[in-house]
């Protein structure tokens, strides 16, 4: 997956979730994170943050290599079937 | 041999060929979806293993029009819930593994640290936990995470709403991610208990 990827997929609701609806204050809309527990924009890139960061824990897993033992497991059932 | 018998024959051959080629091509998902159940993964790659036999045993039930992640997901999902209760397990947090994840995109900025929403992860209430993985990284609708856990919708979007909170409030605050103690150890006092009390609550769902 590409970097932005995970962000792009999270700003589109792709799994299901509703967006969170932010207010926008003045002061706040061009934070590039100030870590402020009222900053709006930093809140909202803590609501998607867990989001982003799951898709990342999944796809790591999904892109890793199958170890052997699948293929070996996957040669097992195919000779089994034309025992 | 007329041709509708040769048909049929190749039909016959077609038909498992097809279903190991399907088969194959989840065996990524249901690796990332045993990993976050039990966050081990040695254990995960055994989940996933059985699952490939049981399906494969079963597969003259899978309907070709339907969904192989989706009927696998189930097969995956029922198979852990038989090793919880056999062994009374519960989410682990694999460090290497974890290591090996997380050390994935070292020039990215993320903002939560992936180490600490893999242990938060694992400190959900089984029920939730499941919840989030299908609906947040498994791509499934709150409908199709409905039918594999075998709840309502309405149930579903509790649990991923409940487990949301609860992933952004442990990892914002820090809260106990370092100690062994689950949110559902901390409901009751008995994390064994409590663990199989949510299991037979999704089991039951189920």
């Amino acid at each position: 997956m590409i970097d932005g990827e995970a962000t792009l997929m999270a700003g589109t609701d792709a799994g299901g979730f509703d967006p969170p609806v932010m207010e926008t204050h003045v002061g706040h809309e061009t934070c590039n994170g100030c870590g402020d527990r009222n900053c709006p924009h930093c809140a909202e890139q803590a609501g998607k943050g867990w989001l982003q960061g799951l898709r990342q824990l999944y796809d790591a897993v999904v892109r890793e290599p199958l170890p052997d033992s699948f293929n070996q497991l996957l040669r097992q059932l195919d000779q089994a079937r034309h025992d | 041999m007329t041709d509708g018998q040769g048909q049929g024959a190749a039909g016959e051959r077609a038909a498992p060929d097809r279903f190991k080629r399907d088969l194959v091509a989840v065996i990524p998902h249901l690796r990332a979806f045993a990993r976050g159940l039990c966050g081990r993964a040695d254990f995960a790659d055994d989940l996933v293993q059985e699952t490939m036999v049981r399906a494969w045993n079963a597969r003259a039930r899978f309907r070709p029009d339907t969904s192989m992640k989706a009927w696998t997901f189930v097969i995956l999902r029922n198979v852990f819930l038989t090793e919880v209760r056999r062994n009374r397990f519960r989410g682990d947090y694999d460090e290497a593994a974890a290591e090996r994840i997380t050390a994935g995109n070292p020039g990215q900025e993320a903002p939560i640290h992936l180490a600490d929403l893999h242990r938060a992860l694992l400190k959900l209430p089984p029920e939730r936990r499941e919840a989030v993985l299908l609906v947040g990284a498994g791509g499934f609708s709150y409908e199709e995470a409905a039918a594999i856990t075998g709840c309502a919708v309405g149930t579903i979007k509790s649990r991923v709403a409940r487990g949301r909170a609860a992933l952004v409030q442990m990892t914002e605050s820090g809260e106990d991610l370092r100690s062994d103690a689950s949110e559902s150890d901390r409901q009751t006092g008995d994390p064994a208990g409590r663990i199989m009390a949510d299991l037979a609550k999704v089991a039951g769902a189920g």
